[in-house]
């Protein structure tokens, strides 16, 4: 359901308004990463929030889990890592369905790439929500939270919308936020055949500290 | 006897409210040990100390002799801890929920296959043990949670109302493991059901405003109240006169009233004649008496002032 939404959302209605990216890259083929990278998301979003939002404000099973012993880090990646396992099967079938409905030049290796693109981002972003889930205890709040942080990944990290399209001094904020930093190291990858090694690496070892940092909360937040 | 869980000045306050006032104590080994009290005696504040879920303010818990602050994660390996309120993941059948538990602490899955299958047989829970946790009664759940504390083989068990939700047999079939786990392991728990108190412990510790305000078997705890009996007369009209005379009977104890029910305590059993041929000429609708019990001495101004 989630591909057909997006093609028709994406690659009829925006393919229609942009046409072309600032490099002058066809908007179906430059847009379809950031699709597959946003099915990801979608699908990491509900997994998490059921973790360490929904679980932990009803007093279920996050409370059991912080009495093994094992470190609260590691129970933090072990949930990260295993939605992002789930996430990543959704965002290969899902990729499998738009690449039967769109023409794109893309082959196995760049399907693979898109695939890890997909993995290094919803590591940043599920340490976001993760974050979010642990600090905030109002289901409201929590939802509020939620709406903009996945309007922000849609339209303020490049997924979507290429930053140069917006004014000069917005698009330079958003261009150093961290998920943009992952969106930015890939398309580079994917249509200049470039590797920007900080463009890559910056997030995925900021991803590994905000992993120790919510695994440190996560111990605060349940008196451990 | 060695100990297995010491407790060294353990206080915890919130704001100016003090929830355990330094409490000192032992629990040897093997032992079943209830925990009751009035609510707010800090109880459950106790038990989630115990168990690693909230940290005192002070003082120290020791189990087996390690301290729990600074060697977490052995002690971790030695409790099991089985909360008042119903906490399994509702999407995990019951199995998936004892098991995730059991690797989370390291046990390997031949054991902890062992070990369902042995106490779920003993908790008449595996019918259901394929069935998500959402589609089976809160009962079976609490038993659920048992079988989850005890998978990892711990040596501590710490209960918060091991029953609640619990129809008869489900309570009798805890009750049976419970009892058949003594020696093995210690076991200590919260419960409001001073019945079931009274029928499976070692020993009893009574909180109040988080102090130890008694502590002992029961045979202990109701020593000075052994030779003393609770008695209670309903007239069909107990007068205000009628009152003040029956309380001023040499020996009557703690006198009450409730409506219409005259109600006392006395050390022999002449005391109840006394009374009820004072009262001969009204009209009496009911007589009971009954031995002091847990009950008794929970209440609260009777555990402080005793019988005067």
């Amino acid at each position: 359901m989630l591909p057909l939404l997006i093609y028709t959302m994406v690659f009829m209605v925006l393919n229609t308004i942009i046409g072309k990216s600032v490099n002058g890259i066809p908007y179906s083929e430059w847009a379809f990463p950031g699709c597959i990278v946003l099915i990801g998301a979608s699908a990491l979003m509900p997994l998490l929030f059921r973790d360490f939002f929904d679980l932990r404000v009803h007093g279920r099973v996050l409370l059991n889990l912080t009495l093994s012993p094992s470190s609260k880090t590691g129970l933090v990646a072990g949930i990260l890592l295993t939605g992002l396992a789930e996430s990543l099967v959704f965002s290969a079938a899902a990729g499998g369905v738009l690449l039967v409905l769109i023409n794109t030049s893309f082959g196995a290796v760049d399907f693979l790439l898109i695939l890890a693109f997909a993995a290094v981002f919803n590591i940043m972003l599920g340490n976001i929500i993760i974050m979010l889930s642990l600090l905030i205890d109002r289901v409201s709040l929590f939802m509020f939270s939620i709406l903009a942080l996945f309007i922000w990944i849609t339209f303020g990290s490049g997924l979507l919308i290429e930053l140069g399209y917006y004014p000069e001094s917005v698009g330079a904020v958003l261009e150093f936020l961290p998920t943009a930093l992952v969106v930015r190291g890939f398309h580079s990858i994917l249509f200049l055949n470039h590797l920007d090694g900080i463009l890559i690496g910056v997030p995925i070892l900021l991803g590994i500290v905000w992993t120790f940092l919510n695994g440190f909360i996560l111990k605060r937040k349940l008196n451990q | 006897m060695e100990a297995s869980i010491t407790l060294k000045k353990v206080g915890k306050k919130i704001g100016d409210r003090t929830l355990l006032a330094g409490l000192t104590f032992g629990i040897e080994k093997g032992t079943l040990v209830a925990v009751i009290g009035d609510n707010e005696s800090g109880k459950s504040t106790l038990l989630k100390i115990l168990a690693g879920l909230d940290n005192p303010e002070y003082g120290s818990v020791f189990i087996h002799g390690l301290d729990t602050k600074n060697r977490r994660e052995e002690t971790r390996m030695m409790l099991g801890f089985v909360p008042h309120e119903i906490d399994l993941d509702p999407w995990l059948t019951l199995e998936q929920n004892i098991r995730f538990s059991g690797l989370l602490f390291g046990a390997d899955n031949e054991a902890i296959s062992k070990r369902i299958s042995l106490y779920s047989r003993a908790l008449n829970l595996s019918d259901y043990l394929h069935t998500p946790a959402s589609k089976v009664s809160p009962g079976i759940q609490k038993k659920t949670m048992l079988v989850r504390a005890l998978v990892h083989d711990p040596t501590v068990l710490i209960l918060d109302e091991p029953t609640t939700f619990m129809d008869t047999s489900g309570r009798r079939e805890t009750w049976e493991l419970l009892r058949g786990l003594r020696k093995k392991k210690t076991v200590l728990y919260v419960s409001q059901s001073l019945e079931e108190v009274e029928a499976a412990h070692d020993r009893i510790i009574v909180l109040e405003s988080g102090r130890v305000l008694l502590d002992g078997s029961l045979d202990r705890l109701l020593e000075s109240t052994f030779e003393y009996h609770q008695f209670e007369i309903e007239f069909e009209h107990l007068s205000e006169e009628l009152y003040i005379r029956l309380s001023a009977v040499a020996k009557v104890s703690n006198p009450s009233r409730i409506g219409n029910i005259f109600h006392f305590y006395g050390r022999t059993r002449q005391v109840f004649f006394e009374v009820l041929k004072l009262a001969a000429e009204q009209t009496m609708t009911d007589l009971s008496i009954r031995k002091l019990g847990l009950r008794d001495l929970l209440d609260f101004q009777f555990a402080r002032d005793g019988l005067k």
